[in-house]
Order: structure tokens, then C-alpha cells, then sequence
């Protein structure tokens, strides 16, 4: 599972969302992507499952590549607990999402397999998703 | 060979955000204009006949003839600036160029043939979808073609391997990767062991979730 190995500030303010992504939405390493196009936060856990869906559907052959990464630690008070007495403690990592983001390429296989390999992989995510492709200008 | 496409242009009277989003609600692309022979000069183009003139068979590198007042130049269009998500042009640059005059510019590479290596299970692996080469601004090929049809299982094709027309240099080191082709890595073992640890952890809470009933039920 992907997760940062050391910050300098185990807490982070939550931070907004606004705004298109900034970069990265292009198709730079493989052939066909996918593109978030509303925001969100992605979780590891997301992340991975994701990647399996994906790579399982390929079975053998093509390449995956991961364009996002869980940088934002998020926190959770426990539950039945009152208001107040501070933030809560670490609970995960989530990457920030923005609309335009190609957050997974793929290459090596037809489009047909990675328009169903992304398919399968977008249903793991919070986000609304569309396949792009290389030359999809 | 690059095609060449005459594209309609407007001065612009204004300048910033607001004007060129007044652009862009008409329907028309802000633009500006540099190069040989012209001083920068800002325009705007409209969106759909830019669209098309972007859209030939020579892409990026259509070879433009841009209407300014007063003449017509040679041009290139760069830094093509899209919309994140929508992927309309939202600005873009026209280079005027001479014909005489080399011109960097950025091609495809297009794979050609069958590669053996493939039924033996090979995959081809594209290190790069684009060379850049230096010829005459009229004289910059639509695609380069490389061809594969005798790539073996763990071989390699580089920039050199590609055969480029006359008059067309090549720009990238051409010892540079452009495909190869590989075995894929099984990913089964790693997913068949996330299963197997899942499965562990579910039976764990199971297993907890059981105790703590038990425990109501005792008291």
C-alpha cells in the first residue's frame, strides 16, 4: 500500500479542493488513461484496489503506471466521543484529486482491454472517471 | 509532408483575461503571432477552423498560411495550451517560419510489422511516442515508421533504428530506447497473497466480533 515513509507534521489541515488540476493531465507514460473529472480524496486503500482490478483484468501483459500519490494524512476521532479535546488521530492517506487528473496509465494492451480494465478500476474510486487516450486531442 | 492549411485571423484590440474570455464565449481562440518577418502580434483564430487545421493528416506540424493584416506568413502552431478536462485549445502560438529556414519539430513514431518475439509471449514496451527531428518547415514528415518485424523477446529499437526521410535530422541521442520488447511480470502471486491476507484479516474480526458477543451474552 502506498504511504509517504516519513513527514515532517503528522497532522494537516484538510486543506480545499477548488480548481482544476494543475498538471498531470496529460497521457505521458502509456498509451490510455484515466481521468478524474470531478475532486476527491483517493485513499491508499482506493489506490490499490484500483491497481488490482485493473492488473487482474490484464491478467499477463501491459504496463501499469500510477500517476497519484497518498501524500495527506487524514484523521478520524473515535467513535461515541464528544466535541472538542483536540484533533483526532492519524487515520490514513489520501492523494488530493482534481478534475483533469490522469491518476492511472496503462500500455501494452488493445483498447478494448484497457477500456475494461480502466472500467473496472474507476468503480473502486470516488471520483466520476473517463478513459483517455494518447491522441484523444 | 506537411500539409499546408490557410487559417483566417482577427487583430486583437484588448488585452487580459477578460478579452480573451470574450474570445472564447464567440467562439474564437486567442492567439499570438511571432517569428520571422512579423513582430509579435496578437490575434485570434477561430475555434473551429483551427480545430480542422490541427486535424490533418501532418497534426501538430501543419504547415499554417495565417492571414495578418497585410500579408500572409508561413507558420507553425505552438505551446498549444488545452483545458484540463474540456481539452479545447484555450491559447495558442503561431511561430512564422521561412522556407528556407530549418525548424525543430516534434513527429510520431509509428510501430510497422509484426514482432516474433510477440508469440512468444512478448509484449512491446513503447519507451517514446515522439522524436524530435530539425528539417525545412515544408519538408517535416507527418510520421516516422519503425519498423518491428524483427523484434525478438528482450530486444530493443532506438531513435537510430528509425529510417528518416532525406533532409530530416534527428535531434534526440539516437542510442535512446524507443521499444522494446519484454516478458510481462505475473502479478497473480502479489494479488493471490493480498487475498490470502484479507481473507486472515476478515476471519480475525470474525473471530473478535464473535468473542464480543459472547461476552454480551455472558453477562
Amino acid at each position: 500500500m502506498l504511504s509517504p515513509r516519513r513527514v515532517k507534521h503528522r497532522k494537516q489541515h484538510r486543506g480545499n479542493m477548488r480548481g482544476l488540476a494543475k498538471g498531470g493531465f496529460d497521457v505521458n507514460f502509456g498509451e490510455y488513461g484515466l481521468q478524474a473529472t470531478t475532486h476527491g480524496w483517493i485513499t491508499n486503500r482506493q489506490i490499490e484496489a484500483a491497481r488490482i482490478a485493473m492488473t487482474r483484468y490484464m491478467k499477463r501483459g501491459g504496463k501499469v503506471w500510477i500517476n497519484i500519490f497518498p501524500h495527506k494524512a487524514y484523521t478520524k476521532k473515535p467513535a461515541e466521543t464528544r466535541m472538542g479535546s483536540g484533533k483526532g488521530s492519524p487515520e490514513g492517506w489520501v492523494a488530493v484529486v482534481k478534475p483533469g487528473r490522469v491518476m492511472f496509465e496503462l500500455s501494452g494492451v488493445s483498447e478494448e482491454v484497457a477500456r475494461e480494465a480502466m472500467r473496472l478500476a474507476s468503480h473502486k474510486l470516488p471520483v466520476k472517471c473517463r478513459f483517455v487516450t494518447r491522441e484523444g486531442d | 509532408m506537411a500539409e499546408q492549411v490557410t487559417l483566417a485571423t482577427r487583430p486583437r484590440v484588448g488585452s487580459g483575461k477578460g478579452e480573451a474570455r470574450a474570445l472564447r464565449r464567440e467562439g474564437r481562440v486567442p492567439a499570438i503571432a511571432y517569428g520571422v518577418g512579423i513582430d509579435p502580434t496578437p490575434l485570434s483564430v477561430d475555434a473551429l477552423d483551427l480545430y480542422h487545421a490541427l486535424h490533418t493528416d501532418a497534426g501538430d506540424n501543419a504547415v499554417l498560411r495565417l492571414a495578418v493584416e497585410g500579408g500572409t506568413h508561413l507558420a507553425l502552431a505552438r505551446e498549444v495550451q488545452r483545458h484540463p478536462v474540456r481539452r479545447d485549445v484555450l491559447h495558442i502560438d503561431f511561430v512564422t517560419v521561412s522556407r528556407t529556414q530549418k525548424v525543430q519539430a516534434v513527429v510520431p513514431v509509428v510501430l510497422e510489422g509484426e514482432a516474433p518475439g510477440v508469440a512468444e509471449g512478448g509484449v512491446a514496451e513503447q519507451a517514446a511516442f515522439t522524436l524530435n527531428v530539425e528539417a525545412l518547415a515544408l519538408e517535416v514528415p507527418d510520421q516516422l515508421v519503425l519498423d518491428v518485424s524483427d523484434l525478438g523477446v528482450g530486444d530493443v529499437k532506438r531513435a537510430g533504428d528509425v529510417s528518416l526521410p532525406s533532409g530530416v535530422e534527428l535531434r534526440d541521442d539516437p542510442e535512446s530506447p524507443l521499444v522494446s520488447l519484454v516478458v510481462p511480470a505475473l502479478d497473480v502471486p502479489e494479488t493471490e497473497g493480498e487475498q490470502e491476507r484479507d481473507a486472515g484479516e476478515r476471519e480475525a474480526e470474525g473471530a473478535t466480533a464473535d468473542e464480543a458477543e459472547a461476552a454480551a451474552a455472558a453477562e
